[in-house]
């Protein structure tokens, strides 16, 4: 046998091995960022990477972000492994990708459905993950304690409400009994996709606790799922700030194209910036 | 590898008896067509699941009807003895080459979801087509001086060697191999940098072609006769390998293939498992050149070896949280096996005879596979994320894998025990 092909044999056979070794030196390390005390927050239901192409990319969802580059994100239906995702672990190949610390969870007995995740700049110390009472499919919210600084610390919450016929309020209520029984700190952030209009009563009741950021911030709901409501039901609420410097939905993912191909998702990305003392 | 063994197997056998130019040919088309097909089987799925929730859901059916009968592609492999009679087992082996090598290039290109699902539906039948016609002309062949045993670790040798291309890939893309990774590249230029893997598919399916086109071995075999002469009365209870098939492509795919769901299962390492799995293929590819196929092919080893499988398989499935990296390990351990069985299935698949002609038992033996491969998805996808539309199946889906798994061990080792060729 040639010798040549002998060596391509031999590196088709190792190259795996080593690369895979190798990608554990590079994979491992989030980007350190000096601690400040205006922080943006995200909010993004990637609808497990599918765009409204209905094409599966990453890449895109990942643009998307950088648009805004947050230091904090909350992540709604978020998939692991499972086939029709070609098998990708998205919180992990993202929180890899923008070199972000991150914290993911899904409901155990269901392993791909619904996960939320929070990506973070800033180191993520404390995390945990809770079921919410459903009906139809298996909700969560997380927890995480976000270390911006030693003299900044904060709580931050992401969840998925239920659709249709689930028992919404019931939902509501569990999340905010729960925040008030987990949360270390005054200063708290609540991210998700809440498939509530911002007229709802449970809306109203979220905002007993917390203030929502775009309205503080002066501007009017904008739509970040069109199709279903023509309105935005995912919210960035805030508690313990001391200033809202800015607030919008990120529409315009390509500048001077309006194509599907812009949208990595169903959902559009809300950003809120917030001011801590 | 190369020096030989008392397996007496030798690539310098099969480079002889086939010339440089045509071994290397015949090599490098059956590691890149296999991976275009494990790439378009992966391709595949997303883009009907996408469709199949459109339809439950109500949004945009007329649409996404089409989608959903590209299914129907996976059933055209059964047609191949058919299109194989009217045109010739040479042409339909040639022509699959340039279809499989043209429609992969197409799915690169990023098209709507819609054609992306139809040319990687074609590109997965046809793969079907080229590996029963060309496993049918390989090993009946006389002209070229190769024992037939030989010839299948090749074949499986080069199977092996797209799944190391495909992880090797998938390690670079963090899992996402069709859009290659591209750090810090700049945001004007994101949607250019999905494009990265085209540049690396044209040069293949232009080699692929070119190669075919002026290399590829020209296979002479004789009129199919004496098949049905030589086939075994219980030929249809063969059958089962056909399901174990199906099993296999479903417990690689949908699980075993993908580190990040074994570490999601079992709370370990992503890195851990992506070497660990890499490492079990390549354990793998060194038994069946180290170990003779009497000894793997053995009834009681092969006993023993899945009942190992089995009660790892349950360890992960039901306590991979608690046990970690105990339980990653026994995920190592059952990866190999469960690679055992398929090369076992593919002898078995390769070297008896059913009722009908070798083209048409290896061509039938992938379109089941993968009609059981969809059936057994869509079955585990209602345990999971459409589990609220039959709530029974809620959590059912360690149960569903593990069905898949024992039909896997039931097909290897039944039609081990069938065989009256048995070693």
């Amino acid at each position: 046998m040639d010798k040549k092909f002998k060596c391509v044999l031999i590196a088709l056979i190792i190259s795996p091995l080593i690369l895979s070794v190798v990608t554990i030196g590079i994979g491992e390390f989030p980007k350190e960022v000096a601690p400040k005390n205006e922080l943006t927050f995200m909010t993004y239901n990637i609808h497990f990477g599918q765009g409204i192409d209905d094409l599966l990319n990453l890449e895109r969802i990942a643009q998307n972000i950088l648009i805004d580059d947050p230091d904090i994100i909350g992540l709604q239906e978020v998939g692991v492994g499972s086939a029709y995702l070609q098998g990708v672990d998205m919180a992990f190949w993202l929180a890899k990708r923008l070199m972000m610390n991150y914290y993911y969870y899904n409901p155990i007995n269901n392993h791909h459905e619904l996960g939320n995740a929070i990506l973070s700049k800033y180191p993520i110390v404390l995390s945990e993950g809770y079921e919410i009472p459903s009906i139809l499919m298996e909700r969560t919210f997380i927890h995480c304690v976000v270390e911006v600084s030693s003299s900044l610390i904060l709580d931050v919450f992401c969840t998925h409400i239920g659709i249709r016929t689930e028992n919404k309020s019931a939902q509501v209520d569990f999340l905010l009994e729960k925040i008030t029984e987990i949360a270390t700190t005054s200063r708290q952030v609540l991210m998700g996709d809440f498939n509530l209009r911002d007229d709802t009563s449970e809306i109203g009741r979220v905002l007993t606790y917390f203030n929502d950021t775009a309205a503080e911030f002066g501007v009017d709901p904008q739509p970040s799922i069109d199709y279903i409501f023509n309105t935005g039901i995912d919210y960035i609420f805030a508690t313990g700030y001391q200033d809202i410097t800015d607030s919008h939905v990120i529409t315009d993912m390509l500048p001077g194209i309006n194509s599907p191909i812009e949208y990595g998702s169903d959902h559009l990305p809300v950003v809120s910036t917030i001011v801590f003392s | 590898m190369e020096k030989k063994s008392d397996l007496e197997f030798s690539f310098d056998e099969i480079e002889s008896s086939l010339q440089s130019k045509p071994f290397y040919t015949l090599f490098f088309n059956l590691v890149i067509l296999s991976l275009f097909f494990i790439q378009a089987l992966r391709v595949f799925l997303p883009g009907v699941y996408v469709a199949l929730s459109h339809v439950v859901f109500y949004e945009n059916i007329a649409e996404n009807l089409p989608i959903l009968l590209t299914l129907v592609f996976f059933v055209l492999p059964a047609l191949t003895n058919t299109i194989c009679k009217k045109f010739g087992i040479k042409r339909v082996l040639v022509a699959s080459i340039y279809v499989i090598a043209i429609c992969r290039l197409l799915i690169a290109l990023h098209l709507p979801n819609i054609f992306q699902t139809i040319f990687s539906g074609i590109t997965v039948s046809v793969y079907g087509m080229f590996i029963s016609t060309f496993l049918t002309v390989w090993i009946k062949d006389e002209k070229i001086d190769i024992n037939s045993s030989n010839k299948i670790i090749f074949v499986i040798f080069s199977i092996m060697c797209a799944f190391l291309l495909d992880y090797l890939i998938r390690t670079i893309g963090f899992s996402q191999d069709i859009s290659l990774l591209p750090p810090g590249l700049s945001a004007e230029f994101w949607y250019v940098t999905q494009y990265v893997w085209l540049f690396i598919q044209i040069p293949l399916t232009i080699i692929c072609i070119y190669f075919t086109r002026l290399y590829f071995p020209r296979f002479t075999i004789s009129p199919d006769v004496d098949d049905k002469n030589d086939q075994d009365k219980k030929s249809t209870r063969y059958s089962l390998i056909f399901v174990g098939v199906g099993a296999f492509w479903f417990l690689l795919f949908n699980i075993f293939l993908y580190p990040n769901i074994i570490a999601h299962y079992t709370s370990t390492n992503y890195y851990v498992n992506n070497i660990l799995s890499i490492v079990a293929l390549i354990a793998f590819i060194l038994i069946i050149f180290r170990v003779k196929r009497q000894t793997l092919s053995n009834i009681k080893t092969v006993a023993i070896l899945n009942g190992v499988m089995i009660v790892s398989l349950c360890l992960f499935l039901f306590l991979g949280r608690i046990l970690t990296y105990i339980a990653a390990i026994l995920v190592f351990v059952s990866m190999i096996i469960m690679y055992l069985n398929f090369y076992l299935l593919f002898v078995q698949m390769s070297t008896i005879n059913f009722k009908w002609e070798k083209v048409k038992t290896i061509s039938n033996a992938f379109a089941i596979g993968l009609v059981f491969y969809i059936l057994f998805t869509v079955l585990h996808i209602f345990t999971i994320n459409w589990a609220f539309i039959i709530s029974a199946f809620k959590g059912l889906g360690p149960i569903i894998v593990l069905l898949a798994s024992v039909l896997l061990v039931a097909s290897t080792i039944i039609s081990i025990h069938l065989n009256p060729r048995r070693e």
